[in-house]
């Protein structure tokens, strides 16, 4: 509002309204020089709650061990909302600070009530470990896909998890609670593939996800043989199965004894019911 | 830059400090962001057209891996969004894929080369969110590039665009752009690299020199068998400590001019090893795109004038 006794210049308004896109322009460029390193430093601090609703590939920590100090909080919250905003999500840590021991392949197990089970395996896994070539192309977004699915396995070693029972079944039953819908996808997606190559066959009555775990030779250990793989069920889903309320809609294994287990979707740390 | 040159594109107001940088402030030529569009545009759709379309019904709609209910809780956080939230009908997954690879090429060729890289960018996050399991931080170099190619005015030089103008408006004058896309995207890779070395330092089997050997013996991470590739004894350790020192040293090292060239060259034969090795999808390909603007496109064109002159002479 123009003040009255107050003569407006229009030329000297009109070229400040001219700089406004100008203006516009340097904030936005001033602010990228202060996001790209401030988003970057803030992830060496871990301030994100880990969700129980699939990976998403950010440094996250137990909602438990979540101490963030107010700054890092507020920082993080505004860094956050622009990297996914704008698609700049600033995580850069390949293969670090730790690669993998192990590499995992995704396989499904289909079963029937009346017939022999059918072992699915994956098609990136190599069938002679110690001579292949994987080509290049849409196999490599599939390969992520598995990856995904298979990464809360790359550290489990049965032989010498029993002293950690506890912190293995726990971490079993989460993977599943976390990951559950992807994990059907993948076995409802094995399993229509299947049927579809086989149309005589009638649907199974359950369909297991099981990871084929190689372990990575240390130096100086041969590489020049084949090398055999162990397999651990993951999780199992009965395709026609009713379920109460609260209850995820795929089932989690009991690593040590094999049994599946029916989880709920709210608590992870409620102990689990219903051994199969 | 000539005093008559043209300047394509809005003037940012920058503050004191970096308004007084010639880094900051001095036009670069138009190829430099021209090279950036026609990597990305070129990527992106080898990226859509053999990474994603032979599998697309295996990715995308419902029944696949990425059925619309799978990732839906990654749009309940923060600002996420998708153009393709809730679509499960196969046919317009198709079309949007379709409709994202028409726009790269109009990002590779120059043609309406902001809207392209607006709907370019507008799908690549879309899809992402969609099936986030199919993708690596080579598809957040992807986003990132899109982002400033929208915002700046790529289409000024190696366009059809700039062709067309040219046509109309003859001149003899190169074009020149505002440098803050070119320096913003360098600012991006050094963050890239030294956050990489800094998580990677923090790792006691990097700093033993063992991580590469426990990445080639992989058989999940590994495009060859291990006992296939030609190593000599010695190469894996060195491999993987030139790999920490490059990434920690590589903002010192783009701070000396002559130490500039061989540390991307160091970069480019990195990437090339890790896409021929591993199986990362695009990812380094992508990443040898932020370097193009680095390359000095100008000398080329100055030593390709000299050619045709001392030819004509």
């Amino acid at each position: 509002m123009l003040r009255p006794g107050k003569q407006l210049d229009a030329s000297r308004l009109l070229a400040r309204v001219k700089l406004w896109p100008a203006r516009l322009l340097g904030t936005f460029i001033v602010w990228q020089l202060i996001f790209i390193p401030l988003a970057n430093l803030l992830d060496f601090y871990p301030h994100r709650a880990l969700r129980m609703d699939e990976l998403t590939d950010l440094r996250e920590v137990p909602p438990e061990s979540v101490q963030v100090p107010v700054a890092v909080h507020a920082l993080s919250a505004v860094t956050d909302r622009w990297a996914q905003l704008t698609g700049q999500q600033q995580m850069w840590w390949l293969f670090a600070p730790q690669f993998p021991p192990q590499a995992t392949f995704a396989a499904v197990e289909l079963r029937w009530p009346d017939r022999e089970p059918v072992l699915l395996r994956s098609s990136l896994e190599p069938a002679d470990t110690s001579s292949y070539f994987r080509p290049p192309g849409s196999g490599d977004r599939l390969f992520q896909y598995e990856m995904h699915l298979g990464l809360g396995l790359v550290f489990w070693n049965p032989a010498t998890a029993e002293p950690e029972a506890v912190i293995w079944r726990k971490h079993f039953a989460d993977l599943v609670r976390m990951q559950w819908k992807s994990m059907r996808a993948y076995l409802r997606w094995k399993t229509k593939r299947y049927l579809a190559a086989n149309p005589n066959l009638l649907p199974p009555s359950e369909a297991i996800l099981l990871m084929r775990i190689y372990r990575t030779p240390q130096p100086g250990e041969p590489l020049d043989e084949p090398r055999q793989p162990f397999s651990q069920a993951v999780a199992r889903w009965r395709l026609a199965d009713d379920l109460a309320a609260g209850q995820v809609p795929v089932e989690a294994v009991d690593p040590f004894s094999g049994e599946f287990v029916r989880i709920l979707m709210d608590n992870p740390s409620r102990s689990e019911a219903d051994h199969d | 830059m000539t005093s008559q040159a043209p300047v394509i594109g809005l003037a940012p107001l920058l503050p004191a400090p970096l308004a007084a940088s010639r880094w900051w402030a001095e036009p670069i030529r138009a190829e430099r962001l021209a090279a950036l569009r026609i990597g990305i545009g070129t990527t992106l759709l080898v990226d859509i057209l053999w990474l994603y379309l032979p599998r697309a019904a295996d990715f995308f709609g419902t029944g696949s891996l990425g059925s619309p209910e799978v990732f839906a809780g990654r749009l309940d956080v923060g600002w996420r969004w998708s153009l393709l939230a809730g679509i499960g009908e196969p046919t317009w997954l198709l079309a949007m894929l379709v409709l994202w690879a028409i726009a790269a090429l109009g990002l590779m060729l120059g043609v309406y080369p902001r809207i392209c890289a607006v709907i370019a960018w507008a799908l690549a996050i879309s899809v992402q969110n969609t099936n986030f399991y199919l993708h690596n931080s080579g598809d957040n170099v992807r986003q990132i590039a899109l982002f400033y190619l929208m915002l700046s005015p790529c289409g000024a030089a190696w366009s059809l665009t700039a062709w067309w103008r040219g046509r109309q408006q003859p001149s003899k004058q190169p074009a020149f752009v505002h440098p803050w896309p070119v320096r913003l995207l360098t600012l991006q890779l050094v963050a890239i690299y030294f956050v990489n070395g800094l998580y990677k330092l923090s790792g006691g089997d990097w700093r033993s020199g063992e991580v590469m050997h426990d990445v080639l013996a992989n058989v999940g991470w590994t495009r060859f068998a291990y006992a296939d590739l030609p190593l000599i004894p010695g190469s894996v350790a060195l491999m993987t400590w030139t790999t920490l020192v490059w990434e920690l040293g590589f903002p010192l090292l783009m701070l000396m001019p002559k130490l500039r060239a061989p540390t991307l060259w160091l970069g480019v034969l990195f990437h090339l090893s890790t896409a021929i090795l591993l199986p990362l999808g695009l990812f380094p390909i992508y990443m040898l795109c932020l370097y193009l603007p680095l390359v000095p496109w100008e000398r080329f064109e100055r030593c390709s004038r000299r050619i045709d002159s001392q030819a004509m002479s």
